[in-house]
């Protein structure tokens, strides 16, 4: 291990990512540049070469603007974004890549099409405390608090999934949001899977929510690839921190439901038992209708419909000739009356009647 | 004396009901759209308190606000959705533009819940606001479903105990009526509890301004309900009744619903007088 004197400094002249945030980085005491990196370390690393990612995210929330050389503080992770970037957390700790405006450190295996190639960085090191202990984001994410598989006292959780990445969930649990607002409600928001980015969270404080939390809130950088027992544990802590005053909790899960993570919580975990009704971002009709059936197939009714496909009035119509759950934000409604539409229970009789072709 | 629903209790074993938290129904029938809140506790002997809501329509409010006392209480809660555009003026007690009557509408939301839950019918427990507490007092008077005990926070007017003045500013026969009576005996045999903000005694668009209403029941909300209690008060006195009717203020409460159950603790006091 390499101890670097004035490591202080270097790491207080870096750009500090958003996703290490929780991190206490007066605990780092040395780089070891030859460690294997793990999800959720945080390293030191330098932009080699700019590529699709020219700003990061800092912990304020304010986009830097990036530049070759520059030194940046990061936490390794997953990252699962069909739009975006697939990436692995790279076993060595050779040069790899930006992955998230987060400050997602990973090794690219797929890109969508319409991306550029990722920015490249060179990792100097992954930073560990005075006892040679790599920091991980773990140390900070509340490893005390407990999981109980159903908190006793947690408010109504109003669940938001979709179709895919860019489905309209952030917008739909934002609006969702502003609707109980107007109500008088407070609502507590959390995004429970993804990769670290404040972006969604400042989406749902700008809405008007009481809190917004994620997963890195407890700890992670990302979700992707985990083990989906953690994961839900990582939930249930993220739940327990909920405000009392929080009269709604309003969740979102990234991705589509076809998802790994996505699909095996909706199926088997105990987030089932913590959300009080469903709703479903689509993009389009099709997508709204499968997966309005496909979240029924698993003993899940959706409460309403909402997302991107109620841009398009012809698209929210072709969707209700063939489906009668009732869709969101697509006319003008009073909060009151879009309220009604976001507490059908998830086992209550509706599934059936939101499946059945017309 | 044995209460309604611990009656139940002993006529049928109590039985968990298979759901909790709270619930949406939207309706398909004539029954109204409405918001339910089961606690953790619920047994088919529960009891079930229904609130209604003034004319903002804060049916989702009404449920989410109670449902801390309904986990402590282990009662149900119901707040049906009067819509405007079925039941515009539901607090009146007058039929929708598409004849939906509210009082049927509301006896068939009750039966709708109960027979979810599997519950057994037992008298309600029934609390209102605003103009929720003018549909909840007149419908204990003129409603289907027997009414066990009565909380009204903050009625914009009232239906005062006058035979000489029409339904619904009194108890005199009036068509929408439809042949039933205003039967004041049965809002007097009950426990009444009348609540209002020491400082509702704004006059906005809200309230009531009509010139009949102000003459006989005062300007203010806070002025009308003195008003009703003083003449509540005589009508069980000419009766040689003793009166069941508590007037309780909230030191420094308007009308603002969410305030008067966060700042001012109408929903405890709502829920002690209904339960305990």
């Amino acid at each position: 291990m390499q101890v670097i004197s004035g490591l202080s400094a270097q790491l207080r002249g870096a750009h500090r990512a958003f996703a290490t945030r929780i991190a206490d980085l007066n605990l780092a005491a040395s780089l070891d540049p030859k460690a294997k990196p793990q999800a959720g370390d945080l390293c030191l690393a330098r932009v080699t070469r700019l590529g699709q990612h020219r700003h990061i995210e800092l912990v304020t929330g304010r986009r830097a603007a990036l530049a070759v050389g520059d030194e940046l503080i990061l936490a390794f992770g997953n990252r699962y974004a069909s739009d975006q970037f697939e990436a692995q957390i790279p076993p060595t700790l050779d040069n790899c890549h930006l992955v998230a405006a987060g400050g997602i450190a990973s090794m690219v295996v797929t890109r969508h099409s319409s991306m550029k190639a990722a920015t490249e960085i060179q990792p100097l090191g992954i930073l560990r405390d005075a006892n040679g202990v790599a920091l991980n984001l773990s140390r900070w994410g509340w490893p005390g608090v407990a999981t109980p598989a159903h908190a006793p006292t947690q408010p109504h959780m109003i669940l938001v999934v979709g179709t895919s990445m860019n489905a309209g969930k952030t917008t739909l649990c934002a609006n969702v949001i502003r609707t109980l607002r107007e109500c008088g409600l407070r609502a507590s928001a959390l995004k429970l899977t993804g990769t670290g980015s404040g972006g969604d969270l400042w989406k749902y404080q700008d809405s008007g929510a009481l809190e917004a939390m994620d997963f890195g809130n407890v700890g992670l950088a990302s979700t992707a690839g985990m083990d989906i027992r953690a994961l839900d544990a990582a939930i249930g802590r993220l739940c327990a921190a909920v405000s009392p005053q929080a009269d709604v909790i309003v969740a979102e899960l990234a991705d589509g439901i076809l998802q790994r993570e996505t699909s095996q919580l909706l199926q088997a975990s105990n987030l089932r038992a913590r959300a009080g009704s469903i709703l479903f971002a689509a993009s389009d009709p099709l997508g709204a209708a499968a997966g309005v059936q496909l979240l029924a197939s698993w003993g899940l009714d959706v409460s309403a419909v909402g997302g991107l496909m109620t841009a398009s009035p012809l698209a929210t119509r072709e969707f209700t000739s063939f489906c009668n759950a009732p869709v969101i934000y697509a006319g003008e409604t009073t909060a009151q009356e879009v309220a009604t539409h976001l507490f059908t229970p998830t086992n209550g009789q509706s599934g059936k009647k939101h499946a059945a072709q017309r | 004396m044995l209460r309604s629903a611990e009656i139940i209790s002993l006529r049928e074993p109590a039985h968990p009901v298979p759901v909790s938290g709270l619930r949406a129904h939207q309706s398909e029938g004539a029954e109204l759209d409405y918001f339910a809140y089961i606690p953790r506790s619920a047994t088919t002997a529960s009891p079930l308190v229904v609130t209604v809501h003034g004319i903002e329509r804060m049916a989702l409010q009404h449920a989410v606000r109670f449902s801390g006392l309904a986990e402590k209480h282990g009662f149900i809660v119901l707040a049906p959705m009067f819509s405007k555009a079925r039941l515009p003026r539901y607090q009146r007690l007058e039929r929708g533009p598409q004849g939906d009557c509210p009082i049927t509408a509301l006896d068939l939301t009750v039966y709708h819940l109960q027979r979810a839950l599997g519950s057994a019918a037992a008298p309600l427990r029934l609390f209102g606001y605003s103009g929720g507490a003018q549909f909840a007092m007149r419908y204990t008077m003129v409603g289907s479903l027997p009414v066990a005990r009565l909380a009204v926070a903050a009625p914009g007017w009232f239906t005062m105990p006058d035979i000489h003045q029409n339904f619904p500013y009194g108890l005199g026969d009036a068509p929408m009526l439809e042949g039933r009576a205003v039967d004041i005996d049965r809002l007097l045999a009950i426990p009444v509890l009348l609540t209002v903000g020491a400082e509702d005694t704004r006059r906005d668009k809200s309230l009531n301004r009509d010139a009949l209403v102000e003459s006989l029941q005062g300007k203010t909300r806070l002025e009308r309900a003195h008003r009703w209690y003083e003449a509540m008060k005589a009508a069980a006195e000419a009766r040689a009744l003793p009166s069941n009717l508590r007037l309780k203020l909230l030191p420094g409460a308007g009308h603002d619903f969410n305030d008067n159950m966060q700042t001012h603790g109408l929903g405890e006091i709502v829920a002690d007088w209904l339960i305990n």
